[in-house]
């Protein structure tokens, strides 16, 4: 069921006046679109090809949006609601992802590697949304950036122009917020973690 | 932290992290004054700033692909390989059906694909593909045919028959069946198990989803093989009280459902839970409903593994007497209680149903399996004997042409390129001639052949290390003589011949399994051929001459692929002929002789397959037609044939034939094969006679120069770095030797760069790599002055990092990184560019077979054909313009992981070729070239280090034995300096987490001038 273009557009217009409420219901309306255009636009790329989200949103804001009723600060704003469409969708299955892992403990029915592939990238994006959100508790606006350059794909100039920010001011906390989500996502304990280990034994590694 | 203090630390990192490290110091201690918390946490900050951090520096896409991919969305008119999709028939876990036509046999088909995220993994590919092949050997009304395993655009999928009709499931959902019918259905479905048990199948999934229905009353059984893949996919069951609500818990109630309580648990499965499953099944097909009927997972686990199933009698549908018996007997908890066999549930299922007809209709027992052929049945009809007149008339002609006689060469004899030693060997089972020989499971085999007008099927093998009698096989599917045999892949493949004495040639190519013991049809040869040869090269099965059609010799190379199961037309060979011999010596196929127009010839002729090209090479001393060829040690052995008992001897490297021993007896219609050394002789004919006797021939060691005296190596203590580390890059920039990261005593990754000076023996500190990391397998690539440091294990993360260091400026430089962050590939440079080969990714799940080839020049990437064999931890070094991967590991293909592959990408053609496998199988090892020869030293296999020294010479393609290390190295790093290997740090021994420091020069001499 695809979203009517021009019910979009309305509320990317709403938005952009000021409508907070409008923003909740563009998320609602392009969500499962999104959902299907990522998924045709994955399997069309082969895996060892960069992946741009920028181009695949770029396709929806094609598909999704009146062009004739929509200036280029709107297309801005529809990246702006895309991204934080993208971030829902992809933390969704991550956590899908995660419920499956949990239970499967219980019965003792062994996961292989592949699917260890799957549960480990799912825990990696539950974990990078979790400290997002914290880093949005203290610093909210790089963690829109994050938002906006990780899950919207948008390039530095796309981020400054939604944020409406300079670019030099979008590279410098970019690069802030990377070091602190890194830092608490992977933290920086001198724990081991294992890596690698040839013939099943430990060759483990440390973190810094 | 408040947002204050966070601001705070904030300002001071973004104006620290634009400065260069040593300024970074004194800005700090400026900036933070007394603050010892504010100084920890901007230096944390500007320690994760330095880090790769795989998933935000990749593109979303890309990390997130496996999370998102649920299905192919295929629609009507798409295409997958040369099938059509007409519609979705189906989706489940394991994949989507769809009804597709196929193009080249135009007919409709089950297009199943697998999910994308499946197929990322090279080691569950093939265990899948393993999985399927066998499946799809198994041929039985009940059991689903299996057209074709493929992929196309990176997705599996499988080919099999279209089967109108329902599926049992939906039959079942409304209610009840006729218990004539539901015991039909399980004598079916019984019988399909039976088959599939004695292949060593077990399904594993038995569910009425997975029964078809036919219109005709055919019950058609699917996904033999699938499921195995599929039980470490699908979301598992969930503890109890787990509140999150599983998606798909509804697919897997359903297929837990009819599971084993064995299987339920997690344990092995044997074929004796699919008994328990078809119970399952056929309980449910006469009440109506499952035996156990629990809503949550954990009451249906609680149920399966403990309580017993509510009594049939309890349902409308009174159940026959017996019927129930049968049921609950499959449906024992205790695998050992339920019938053993699957075939023993269908005989008690048929005495039921005799019962229900009212009939003792017992059918006649279907045991009488063929008993074994081997017998040498008596001559037909006067009349056969004329029909294979041409034959006889063949072996006539080249009778009276035998060559005039030579000199001979005595066995042994000292002065000659070879003799050899002659032994008899145990008989085969009866004397034949055109019997063909091959090597499989480390047997000698002898397929097929003829006794005059009785064309043979029986296959028998020998081993001949152990001695002992022969073992007879599964009888081809076609009796054959003039055929050839191939092993490809662990497949003997037979193929064409002559199939009756009448003079009829086949063109069916069939395939024995030694898993199963079986064969199973292939493609076709294009024409009917016989009297061809049949040899494997690079991967591929070529059939080459012979007669096709009539009785004219043809030039014919046909070249079969055994993943498509297509033949192929190449570069014909420049002589037509008949009746040659064949043998293949790296990867070169040499056809020797044969005849032409009942003429025995002397020609011989090389193809090479990877360039699809023919040489002529230097003709026998004598004409040959019905002879054999085999390989040992390099040279080329050919054998009697035309009635004769001469041996000659060709020598590849100087292009000359010799004689050699003579053969006991003459000895013509005989095919060799060579083992371990020796070359094996079954059955032929000599003076008119046919033979059962088997030979073998052992050459004499050649007396050639002995490869180990040279190069000679000499081995220096050199001064130790100043880091004990393993796993660095090396590289040698104007007569300075970098060792640069690597991992140290705590297995934390290195930033550090040391220089040292081969003159002075000295060692310098340079500056550190950006990103600390250890680059396990070689990284030694040089171009223009710049060491290029290239992915690898940046403290616990595999990279994608590209960071090039100038050794004239002793500054760093991030290039654009890798396209697959990858650990322990390796890194070669080569006229220029640098190529990146295999490796594996963060949690060791896979093993890489990519190569990506960077150019520093446009500071772009670009990919290249793939290893044939992933791989990480290998060696890897240019020679002869051709880069050469080394070894390496890879635990789904050698019990302890390591390997002795060598495989060769020549970057001009982007092809890879094979080459002579190690001497000693090794990871972690280190490879470079000193005076022109490829060297190897040291690594792991087998959890033990390994001492040896290999070299390689590429004119034999043969590795020899240098020298051993006094101590042996893993994880160590060497470069090659004029005529010196030197060798830095690593560990001496596995199970040592901490590296040496120490470090070693092996001085090795140029061998002398042949001239």
């Amino acid at each position: 069921m695809a979203a009517v273009p021009q019910e979009i557009t309305n509320l990317l217009i709403k938005w952009s006046e000021g409508d907070a409420a409008a923003l909740d219901e563009l998320v609602g309306l392009t969500y499962l679109d999104l959902r299907r255009i990522a998924r045709q636009y994955m399997r069309r790329e082969n895996v060892q090809h960069t992946l741009q989200t920028s181009a695949l949103i770029n396709e929806a804001y094609l598909r999704l949006v009146d062009h004739d009723a929509v200036e280029w600060k709107d297309r801005a704003h529809f990246f702006a609601v895309s991204a934080q469409v993208m971030r829902h969708i992809l933390i969704d299955h991550a956590r899908r992802h995660r419920a499956g892992k949990r239970g499967a403990g219980a019965t003792h029915i062994a996961l292989d590697d592949g699917a260890a592939l799957i549960q480990e990238r799912a825990a990696e994006f539950v974990a990078l949304d979790g400290a997002l959100e914290r880093l949005a508790g203290i610093d909210a606006r790089k963690s829109r950036i994050v938002e906006l350059r990780f899950f919207g794909g948008l390039t530095v100039d796309e981020t400054a122009e939604v944020m409406k920010l300079s670019p030099i001011t979008i590279k410098r906390e970019w690069r802030s917020a990377r070091a602190w989500l890194h830092r608490e996502i992977i933290g920086d304990a001198n724990g081991p973690v294992k890596i690698t280990d040839p013939s099943g034994r430990s060759f483990s590694l440390s973190k810094t | 932290m408040n947002d204050k203090g966070w601001q705070q630390v904030d300002k001071v990192f973004q104006a620290a992290v634009e400065l260069d490290a040593a300024r970074r110091a004194e800005f700090l201690n400026v900036a933070c004054g007394d603050d010892q918390s504010l100084r920890a946490e901007v230096e944390s900050l500007l320690t994760a700033d330095s880090q790769s951090w795989n998933i935000l520096d990749t593109p979303v896409l890309a990390s997130a692909a496996i999370l998102l991919d649920e299905g192919t969305g295929l629609g009507p008119g798409d295409e997958v390989g040369h099938y059509e999709i007409l519609k979705l028939l189906g989706k489940g876990g394991m994949g989507e059906v769809y009804l597709a036509r196929d193009r080249k046999l135009n007919r409709n088909i089950a297009l199943k694909l697998l999910p994308f995220y499946y197929t990322q993994n090279y080691d569950r590919v093939r265990r899948f593909q393993r999985e399927a092949q066998a499946a799809s050997a198994l041929n039985h009304p009940n059991i689903i045919t299996i057209y074709e395993l493929g992929s196309a655009d990176d997705r599996q999928f499988i080919a099999t028959e279209f089967i109108e009709g329902e599926t049992l499931r939906e039959r079942v959902s409304a209610g009840p069946l006729p218990q004539t019918e539901a015991i039909g259905i399980a004598m079916q479905t019984a019988s399909a198990l039976g088959t599939a048990h004695q292949a060593g199948i077990v399904h594993r999934d038995i569910k009425p989803e997975n029964i078809m229905l036919r219109p005709d009353g055919y019950v058609k059984v699917l996904d033999f093989g699938l499921a195995k893949l599929a039980e470490h996919f699908e979301p598992q069951p969930q503890a109890a009280g787990a509140d999150e609500a599983d998606i798909s818990s509804g697919v897997l109630m359903g297929t837990l459902r009819y599971m084993s309580p064995e299987q339920a648990s997690g344990s092995v499965v044997d074929a004796r839970s699919d008994i328990f499953s078809l119970g399952v099944v056929l309980y449910e097909m006469i009440a109506g409903q499952p035996p156990f009927q629990n809503k949550n997972v954990a009451q249906l686990l609680e149920s399966i593994l403990n309580d017993e199933p509510p009594p049939l009698a309890g349902f409308s549908n009174q159940a026959v007497p017996g019927l129930a018996a049968i049921t609950f007997k499959a449906l024992e908890k205790e695998p050992g209680n339920r019938y053993q066999d699957a075939r023993d549930l269908l005989l008690d299922l048929r005495l039921v149903k005799d019962k229900l007809d009212h009939g003792a209709k017992f059918s006649k027992s279907e045991s009488g399996r063929f008993s074994h052929l081997g017998s040498i049945r008596t001559i037909g009809s006067a009349a056969a004997l004329i029909a294979i007149l041409s034959v006889i008339v063949f072996i006539g002609i080249a009778l009276n042409n035998s060559p005039p006689q030579t000199s001979a060469v005595s066995a042994g004899d000292p002065d000659s390129l070879s003799g050899g030693s002659w032994t008899s060997k145990a008989p085969i089972s009866s004397a034949r001639y055109q019997v063909e020989p091959a090597v499989l499971t480390d047997r000698v085999f002898f397929v097929g052949g003829w006794n005059l007008c009785t064309p043979f099927a029986n296959m028998e093998s020998y081993d001949p290390t152990l001695g002992g009698g022969w073992v007879q096989h599964a009888p081809m599917l076609t009796a054959r003589g003039g055929h050839g045999v191939g092993v490809l892949h662990g497949l003997l493949y037979a193929v064409g011949g002559t199939v009756d004495c009448g003079g009829v040639n086949t063109r069916s190519v069939e395939a024995y399994d030694p898993a199963l013991n079986s064969w199973s049809p292939r493609t076709s040869l294009p024409t009917e051929r016989t009297g061809h040869v049949v040899a494997v090269a690079n991967g591929r099965l070529y059939a080459i001459g012979g007669q096709s059609d009539g009785a004219t010799a043809t030039s014919l190379n046909t070249e079969y692929d055994p993943a498509l199961d297509q033949w192929t037309s190449r570069a014909p060979m420049p002589t037509a002929r008949t009746a040659s011999a064949v043998t293949v010596l790296n990867e070169i196929i040499y056809v020797i002789g044969g005849s032409f127009g009942h003429r025995p010839l002397a020609t011989v002729e090389a193809y090479d397959s990877r360039s699809d090209s023919w040489t002529i090479r230097k003709q026998m001393r004598s004409p040959r037609a019905f002879h054999a060829a085999a390989a040992v040690g390099g040279l080329i052995y050919a054998f009697g044939g035309s009635d004769s008992d001469e041996v000659e001897v060709y020598d590849p490297a100087t292009d000359t034939w010799e004689l050699a021993a003579r053969m006991p007896e003459r000895r013509a219609q005989i095919h060799a094969i060579a083992f371990e050394g020796s070359i094996y002789f079954g059955g032929g004919s000599s003076g008119g006679d046919y033979l059962s006797s088997m030979v073998a021939f052992r050459p004499t060691p050649v007396a050639k120069p002995s490869p180990e005296r040279c190069p000679t190596v000499e081995a220096e203590t050199t001064a130790p770095m100043p880091t004990e580390r393993g796993a660095m890059a090396v590289g040698e920039i104007n007569g300075l030797i970098y060792v640069v990261g690597g991992y140290d005593r705590n297995s934390r990754s290195l930033p550090s760069n040391d220089a040292y000076d081969p003159v002075a023996d000295r060692w310098a500190s340079k500056s550190s790599m950006p990103t600390a990391r250890e680059v396990a397998g070689t990284n030694t690539a040089v171009v223009d002055g710049k060491l290029y440091v290239i992915g690898g294990n940046a403290r616990g993360y595999c990279s994608n990092a590209n960071e090039a260091y100038d050794a004239a400026t002793d500054t760093w430089a991030s290039r654009t990184p890798m396209p697959t962050a990858r650990c322990h590939s390796a890194v070669v440079a080569h006229n220029g560019l640098i190529y990146v080969f295999g490796g594996t990714n963060t949690n060791g799940s896979i093993r890489y077979s990519a190569l990506e080839i960077y150019d520093p020049s446009t500071d772009a990437w670009k990919t290249g054909a793939p290893m044939p064999t992933g791989r990480n931890f290998a060696g890897a070094a240019v020679l002869g313009g051709v880069i050469h991967v080394i070894g390496g590991w890879n635990p789904a293909l050698t019990p302890d992981g390591s390997l002795d592959v060598v495989e060769a990408y020549d970057p001009a053609t982007d092809k890879w070729a094979k080459r002579s496998p190690l001497l000693q199988a090794r990871f972690a090892l280190s490879a470079d070239i000193v005076n022109g020869s490829l060297i190897v030293v040291g690594g792991e296999a087998n959890r033990t280090s390994v001492t040896t020294i290999e070299a390689y010479d590429p004119v034999t393609d043969s590795w020899s034995t240098l020298a051993n290390l006094s101590n042996g190295r893993v994880f160590h790093s060497a470069v090659a300096l004029n005529n010196t290997l030197h060798i830095f740090g690593g560990r001496t021994a596995p199970y040592i987490a901490e590296p040496v420091a120490t470090t070693e020069a092996l001085n090795i001499a140029r061998c002398p001038d042949p001239n």
